[in-house]
């Protein structure tokens, strides 16, 4: 009797497993825990696309918490969440800040496949580039990203007499035409370019070729591109198109431009809106441009996306409503979508080429944010994010070396350029390629 | 078993009870994390906290690999040895002027003890804007006397340098208690000397020094200890730059714990550190019997 009771009851617990399994995608259900970073304009984002989520999904029950970054709160009480297992179901992660390469993930690929999404009709091109590890796993899924667009001081460019540089322009030919925007003395003195704190990250791009493949298996930086990349930097900042590394730490950048001291800003989309009334307020007559490509023309701007996406983590006790919420944040609940571009662009293609690429700025239409969806595929994820930021500080060492310390290029990459592929390959990438 | 009367029996648990919250705090806030950085040092943790035992590998990398470490400390020692006798006889000297009687005293003391109580993050960034190369207020100044000034914070050879005047100028808490050291010494012995014809100078060296020597022993080693652990201005204004120029152990640590994510490592070079300290302040400590002079002695 009893024998027969239990295989009732196992029959009857397997087939609610069985329903559960094949509604998960209709009827979510239970509790998801959401950790999100940011302030500000961030914070506001993160909000509305979680009350957004709130509202289309009322048999949830959704907590979250919104960390700062500043002063590593958000890395600290991420790292020790992770490290102890008490991580929230659904947790920020950015391919270029924090989170790439732990086993602390679920991997999406089965979720993709699982939903049969194609990635590339949904999202805009080049938005999930970078969310991939060394060994094939899908980390995280895409919210949003911010890449760069130039902004110009039209009046310097038209008392200057110097046409406005179109598409196609490198930082190689400026140095003939920038020449007329240098010049001045002390506090007057004049500027070709802003050196904004992305041009760290950008200028590798400068000399035609990459610190690192694509897929993180080898190293570029002992090449002669990268090696243009320092001549070009140096030229920049030593004959005076550029300020130096001091002097752009203490006036910023962007003071600089809104002064008249400079003739062009590198904008990124996380501060146009405040950047673009900022220079309006002070009288300057801004005009916005493409950004530089690389020397030698590899169909790739100098220019950096900043990305920022979700990851389910593997002690998830949700994660089909984590799930749920990425892909309606990335491209399957417009309303999340139209959140999301209170801060950057939305990764879903719809959402981006229909609303936020129609956003427009006083005065300038949508010309920005239908860059920002257009050349994104034509931007390099930020070279120098989470893991790889201590080869990028290798980098700073032989930027500072070229443009501070009288060195040249060549004995700049004599000194460093072994050291930073030595500590490329202390990461191990190729290894985990190899192994899979 | 002796047993403990009713008055010590409760003189006893009120003593535990009183050092109980700092105890704990003491025990859980110092001891714990200091154990676990010394764990963490001799593992290969990363960020996401997983890391195997290497041993002592972080300790042999640092000194004998990496040559970053080396400059970390050379930069550190070589700031300690500029900034430390800087503030020293600066804070003497001021202390002293602040102990005479002249006019408007309340508001000189005021006046220098004020950088001391000003908010580091902003004093550096205003130390900044003077410094900068092109349009800093100091270059300004000295081109006035027809001095071409350096690029402060961007030359490898002034950058350091720069970071030990910024900090010079807030030693006001150094001459606050060197004040009240001069101030403690009788004011009979001055007297004494001055009716046995003691010039000014016979009687700082005579006097005034030696009875501070205990104050110039504190000042000594609390700005050691804190010298040792500059990270603020090179963090905020140079990032530790132009290369590596000024950057210290403590940045050194910061950077590798929280941008590389190598915990196990940047705890090791944290111990590193520590020891450093402990041993330039035991070196201290025995030179003290042969300069400073208690009163009793």
């Amino acid at each position: 009797m009893i024998k027969k009771f239990l295989s009732m009851l196992l029959a009857t617990v397997m087939l609610m497993s069985l329903v559960t399994i094949v509604t998960a995608e209709e009827a979510l259900s239970g509790k998801l825990t959401i950790w999100a970073w940011g302030a500000d304009a961030e914070a506001e984002q993160r909000e509305a696309i979680i009350q957004a989520f709130i509202k289309a999904h009322p048999e949830l029950e959704v907590e979250y918490s919104i960390i700062p970054t500043a002063d590593s709160v958000w890395d600290q009480k991420a790292t020790a969440a992770l490290t102890s297992g008490s991580g929230p179901d659904l947790i920020q992660m950015s391919p270029d800040y924090f989170g790439m390469n732990t086993k602390y993930y679920l991997d999406l690929r089965p979720y993709v496949e699982r939903d049969g999404i194609d990635l590339d009709a949904v999202l805009v091109p080049g938005m999930i580039n970078g969310y991939y590890d060394t060994d094939g796993k899908l980390e995280g899924f895409p919210m949003h990203a911010n890449i760069f667009m130039m902004a110009i001081n039209k009046d310097m460019f038209d008392e200057a007499g110097v046409a406005y540089p179109e598409q196609g322009w490198t930082l190689d030919n400026m140095l003939d035409w920038g020449k007329a925007f240098v010049g001045g003395e002390g506090a007057g003195k004049t500027y070709a370019m802003a050196k904004h704190w992305v041009m760290n990250a950008a200028m590798p791009y400068a000399g035609g070729s990459a610190p690192y493949s694509d897929d993180l298996s080898e190293c570029y930086m002992n090449t002669p591109e990268i090696e243009k990349s320092l001549e070009l930097y140096q030229k920049l900042i030593l004959e005076g198109y550029m300020p130096n590394d001091a002097e752009s730490r203490t006036i910023p950048s962007a003071i600089l431009f809104q002064s008249g001291l400079c003739a062009m800003y590198p904008l990124g989309g996380f501060e146009a809106a405040q950047f673009l009334a900022d220079s309006k307020e002070n009288g300057i007559n801004v005009g916005l441009v493409p950004m530089p490509m690389g020397i030698g023309n590899d169909g790739k701007e100098i220019n950096v996306i900043y990305a920022t996406g979700w990851a389910i983590t593997t002690t998830a006790k949700n994660p089909d409503a984590a799930w749920a919420f990425m892909k309606e944040n990335a491209f399957a609940n417009e309303e999340m979508g139209k959140a999301t571009a209170i801060a950057g662009m939305p990764a879903g293609k719809d959402v981006a080429e229909n609303y936020y690429a129609k956003i427009e700025y006083e005065g300038f239409g949508t010309t920005f944010n239908d860059y920002m969806v257009q050349h994104l595929d034509l931007s390099h994820i930020n070279p120098w994010g989470g893991t790889l930021a201590s080869t990028g500080d290798i980098w700073a060492n032989m930027v500072e070396a070229v443009t501070m310390d009288g060195k040249s290029p060549a004995e700049a990459m004599a000194t460093y350029s072994q050291q930073a592929m030595d500590e490329f390959a202390s990461y191990g990438f190729s290894t985990a390629i190899k192994a899979n | 078993m002796k047993r403990l009367t009713g008055l010590k029996k409760r003189n006893t648990i009120n003593f535990y009870a009183f050092i109980a919250p700092w105890l704990f705090g003491f025990l859980v806030l110092t001891v714990y994390p200091m154990l676990e950085s010394f764990r963490l040092s001799l593992t290969n943790t990363g960020f996401a906290g997983d890391g195997d035992y290497i041993g002592f590998q972080n300790f042999i990398q640092a000194f004998t690999i990496e040559t970053s470490v080396l400059i970390a400390f050379k930069n550190t020692f070589l700031y300690v040895l500029m900034f430390v006798p800087c503030s020293l006889v600066l804070s003497f000297f001021l202390g002293w002027l602040l102990s005479r009687q002249i006019r408007f005293l309340g508001f000189f003391r005021s006046v220098f003890y004020i950088p001391y109580l000003t908010a580091g993050v902003a004093v550096t960034i205003m130390w900044g804007w003077l410094f900068n190369g092109t349009f800093g207020l100091i270059n300004y100044a000295l081109s006035f006397f027809g001095l071409q000034g350096p690029n402060w914070l961007g030359d490898k050879s002034t950058a350091l340098i720069s970071i030990v005047i910024m900090n010079l100028w807030s030693i006001g808490n150094g001459v606050l208690i060197m004040l009240a050291g001069i101030q403690d010494i009788p004011r009979s012995y001055f007297e004494s000397a001055e009716i046995d014809g003691a010039s000014t100078w016979r009687q700082i060296i005579s006097i005034t020094i030696p009875l501070s020597t205990p104050t110039i022993y504190f000042n000594l080693v609390i700005g050691v200890i804190g010298a040792f652990q500059l990270f603020n201005q090179p963090y905020i204004l140079t990032n530790g730059g132009p290369v590596d120029s000024t950057m210290t152990v403590s940045l050194f640590i910061f950077r590798n714990a929280f941008e590389y994510g190598k915990m196990g490592y940047a705890s090791a070079v944290a111990w590193a550190l520590f020891f450093a300290i402990m041993a330039v302040v035991l070196l201290l400590q025995a030179s003290q019997r042969k300069w400073v002079f208690y009163g009793d002695s």
